[in-house]
């Protein structure tokens, strides 16, 4: 027994040496494949080979997270090791618990099944047969009619079941997620953490349905399926990697090693040839990720959408009449008394889709998932669904509009613009701004919200050719305008913050004086014309502080009107009043825009602007650029 | 290098990470009520999604706590190394949990569907019972009050099996009742 095995061990060594010469030959550690493999992403203008794997058990020698030739030259020696006479509890060996680098290199060096001992990995052949996926999808997560925090969106992979009725059961395919792993409690340094990349990113396969309830259900959020063009092989590789990936982690990034741009890592792993990691600049964000890949030939076969429970009532209220839309006021505003509705000149038909619509409406309103019973809507939810069953009347399948275009059509994330323009004095100026992240209202909502903006880091310099003066004239360190469609029975708010900077903040010597601020305010949006007009009034709240001035508060006013005229042209005007007040003055503040914007294409739009600060106006034309 | 990240980061983003009231990178606490009443039963052996996915007892007070979105990380990590150590290859043999965990999870939907006499759900829960989805949907939505009678998934589940077996047609079709 000892001789035997020291025989096969000895026969192993030489043969292994023959193979790491071999590997050493072809320099197989400078492939694309098995630098993927070892999940070392390609990083904008930057040679670093670094492995974005934090665990230290995941590599084999010392210095593999950054040196791919150790860690291969390693890897072939341990693949050969045999398993120790009392193995500890979790021992797996090396070629089971490393199966898409082993496979990989049996591929590659034709590793002779007669000359090597190939282990026997139960556990993983069982993994490995229980996924057995035929397809895999990008899913987006899309933005909430008032979360703009939502609008970057989150994305996973849908991996397909292999099934032969594959649309019934779409629901029961599974997922494969990278997410944070964050305490229950979270404590204070949470944020601090989230950016420092203090806590574990792991992936996760998980039921899609469980997904399907989160982001549809629970927090009313389209997905959008990008289903991708792999091969069974690459799907097998994906698998593989997941498996290995399933024991280690990632320190998490928020900005940027995150969710999306661990995704793009996962699928070059699993299709090498791809480059995907090296498009994103310094920060990922998940929309922008979908855009890489949809932009890469030949690889989205498909775009689905799974509408989320706000946008299926809404698409239930939009095929009811006047009379049924009156049914579901009724029905809604009067609790649990169904029996005493009147449902006059209402067949089973009319009435099953007057309880469709308001079931919607109640499952969003509880924001209703699993077994959760609703608090406010209990029995009345119960009285329709038995009505409803009572009828016996077939559902019609839901028409799934979507109510936005899908998110790749949207511009990239990072904006660059160059204006040039005059004051009507004649002074000559150039504004040049820079924005990393992400849309604002008058920009195309392609793939956006209509009236939704998030804008961070978003800052302008102005050249003033008169005086040759460059200075900073806004900083919106953050800005979020929130100005949600109106819907049917339901009331959203509209909101403004911003907090920054700004270069003149009033008349008088005010208008030469810059100061930090702070504004929040409330106010309604009315939709009109299919969403095409929007008109808004936002009463807000403003502390600022400026050097001369000294701490201010005082309220603003901001009222705006925006049109679509073409789908290409959109035209949006506001206008703001303020008055500033401290311990010993007040000064008055007033700023009116008009802007024209057309879009180009995806990524250029241009601006004709008329703007009048405190009474100064001024007309400049510019262009911008998204990257 | 970690320095160099924070700094770079931190610049970059601490205002709107703080400011956003959720942060949809991250694994958020989801559905506090966390009524998933059986949920502390889904771990425990068997076979079937629930035992491949979620296995150590100790995660399961997380779990219960943040349901869906909870099931990550660290449990993650032993049920994928371990793989579905006790669940025979074949989905086709996945049963009685697998109904009950995908009969919570998705209760509020089936009971609409069902209702409705169609939908997504419902048509998956034909499947997870082995069931001809048209006649699976019909089934649902004429014994909607036997079969929902309560809001409890395990009670909807054994309510399911006996309208199923006592269907002169679908108890001898379906594939998966037991």
């Amino acid at each position: 027994m000892f001789l035997d095995s020291k025989k096969v061990s000895g026969k192993n060594l030489t043969y292994t040496d023959e193979l790491i010469a071999d590997a050493t030959s072809k320099k197989l550690w400078e492939t694309r494949a098995w630098k993927k493999i070892l999940f070392i992403p390609d990083r904008f203008l930057s040679l670093n080979q670094k492995s974005l794997i934090s665990e230290k058990s995941f590599f084999l020698s010392v210095d593999g997270k950054n040196n791919p030739e150790h860690e291969l030259i390693a890897s072939l020696n341990s693949f050969q090791e045999s398993i120790p006479i009392n193995p500890p509890k979790d021992y797996m060996h090396p070629q089971c618990k490393h199966p898409a680098r082993f496979y990989w290199l049996v591929n590659e060096l034709k590793i002779d099944d007669k000359k090597f001992v190939f282990q026997k990995c139960p556990e993983l052949h069982k993994f490995i047969d229980y996924l057995d996926y035929e397809g895999v999808s990008l899913v987006f997560s899309n933005y909430i009619a008032d979360g703009p925090g939502s609008l970057f969106g989150h994305t996973f992979l849908r991996l397909h079941r292999n099934t032969n009725n594959s649309s019934e059961s779409a629901i029961l395919d599974d997922i494969a997620n990278f997410s944070a792993f964050v305490p229950a409690i979270k404590g204070l340094l949470y944020p601090i953490k989230g950016l420092a990349g203090g806590y574990q990113g792991r992936f996760s396969v998980m039921p899609y349905y469980q997904k399907i309830q989160e982001y549809n259900n629970y927090e009313s959020r389209d997905l959008w399926e990008y289903k991708l063009n792999l091969t069974k092989n690459e799907i097998r590789m994906l698998e593989l990697v997941l498996w290995e990936m399933g024991s280690t982690y990632i320190d998490y990034y928020y900005l940027d090693d995150n969710c999306s741009y661990v995704m793009l890592a996962l699928l070059e792993a699993a299709k090498p040839d791809l480059y995907l990691t090296g498009k994103t600049l310094i920060y990922a964000i998940p929309s922008d990720t979908i855009r890489i890949v949809t932009k890469t030939p030949n690889f989205v076969t498909n775009i689905t959408y799974r509408p989320s429970v706000l946008s299926r009532y809404l698409n239930r209220m939009a095929v009811l009449s006047k009379n049924e839309n009156n049914f579901v006021e009724q029905v809604l505003s009067n609790y649990d008394s169904l029996s005493s509705l009147d449902f006059k000149n209402c067949d089973k038909f009319c009435k099953a889709r007057v309880i469709d619509a308001s079931l919607e409406y109640i499952d969003y309103k509880e924001k209703l998932v699993g077994s959760n019973e609703p608090i406010i809507y209990q029995n009345l939810r119960n009285k329709l669904l038995i009505a409803r069953a009572n009828d016996a009347v077939k559902s019609e399948p839901l028409k799934n509009d979507p109510q936005s275009s899908p998110p790749h059509l949207g511009h990239d994330s990072g904006l660059l613009s160059l204006n040039l323009g005059s004051s009507f004095s004649g002074d000559v100026f150039s504004d040049i701004r820079f924005r990393p992240a992400l849309h604002d209202i008058e920009a195309n909502e392609n793939g956006y919200s209509n009236g939704l903006g998030v804008g961070f880091l978003d800052t302008i310099l102005r050249a003033d050719y008169k005086n040759s003066l460059i200075y900073l004239k806004n900083f919106h360190l953050l800005e979020i305008t929130s100005l949600p469609e109106q819907v049917p029975n339901i009331d959203f708010l509209a909101w403004h913050f911003d907090t920054g900077y700004e270069y003149g903040f009033g008349y008088g010597d005010a208008a030469s004086q810059g100061r930090e601020y702070l504004k929040l305010g409330i106010g309604s949006a009315l939709f009109g014309f299919q969403n095409q007009f929007l008109l808004f009034s936002i009463v807000e709240a403003d502390v600022g502080y400026s050097k001369d001035f000294g701490a201010h508060i005082g309220p603003t006013v901001l009222l705006g009107a925006m049109a679509k005229l073409s789908h290409s042209c959109k035209i949006v005007a506001k206008s703001e009043l303020s008055k500033r007040f401290n311990k010993d003055r007040n000064i008055d503040a007033m700023e009116n825009s008009l802007n024209l914007s057309y879009f180009m294409v995806q990524n250029f739009e241009t601006q004709l602007s008329l703007t009048n600060k405190e009474g100064v106006s001024e007309v400049s034309l510019g262009l911008r650029i998204y990257f | 290098m970690k320095l160099k990240k924070l700094i770079q980061n931190s610049l970059i983003g601490f205002v709107f990470m703080s400011t956003f009231y959720s942060n949809s990178w991250a694994e958020n606490p989801f559905a506090k009520k966390g009524d998933y009443k059986d949920m502390d039963q889904w771990g425990m052996g068997g076979c079937g999604l629930a035992s491949l996915f979620i296995k150590e007892k100790d995660m399961l007070p997380q779990i219960a706590a943040s349901f869906v979105n909870g099931i990550s990380g660290s449990t993650q990590s032993s049920a994928i190394t371990t793989g579905s150590s006790n669940c025979v290859a074949s989905r086709n043999d996945l049963a009685a949990k697998e109904q009950e965990v995908f009969i919570t999870v998705n209760l509020s939907s089936l009971s609409k569907e069902a209702a409705q006499g169609s939908g997504d759900h419902i048509s998956a829960l034909a499947e997870v019972f082995g069931c001809p989805n048209e006649q699976f949907a019909k089934l649902s939505q004429t014994k909607y009050q036997q079969i929902y009678s309560q809001n409890e998934p395990t009670v909807v589940l054994k309510n399911y099996l006996k309208e199923v077996k006592s269907d002169q047609n679908l108890s001898k079709i379906c594939l998966r009742i037991i």
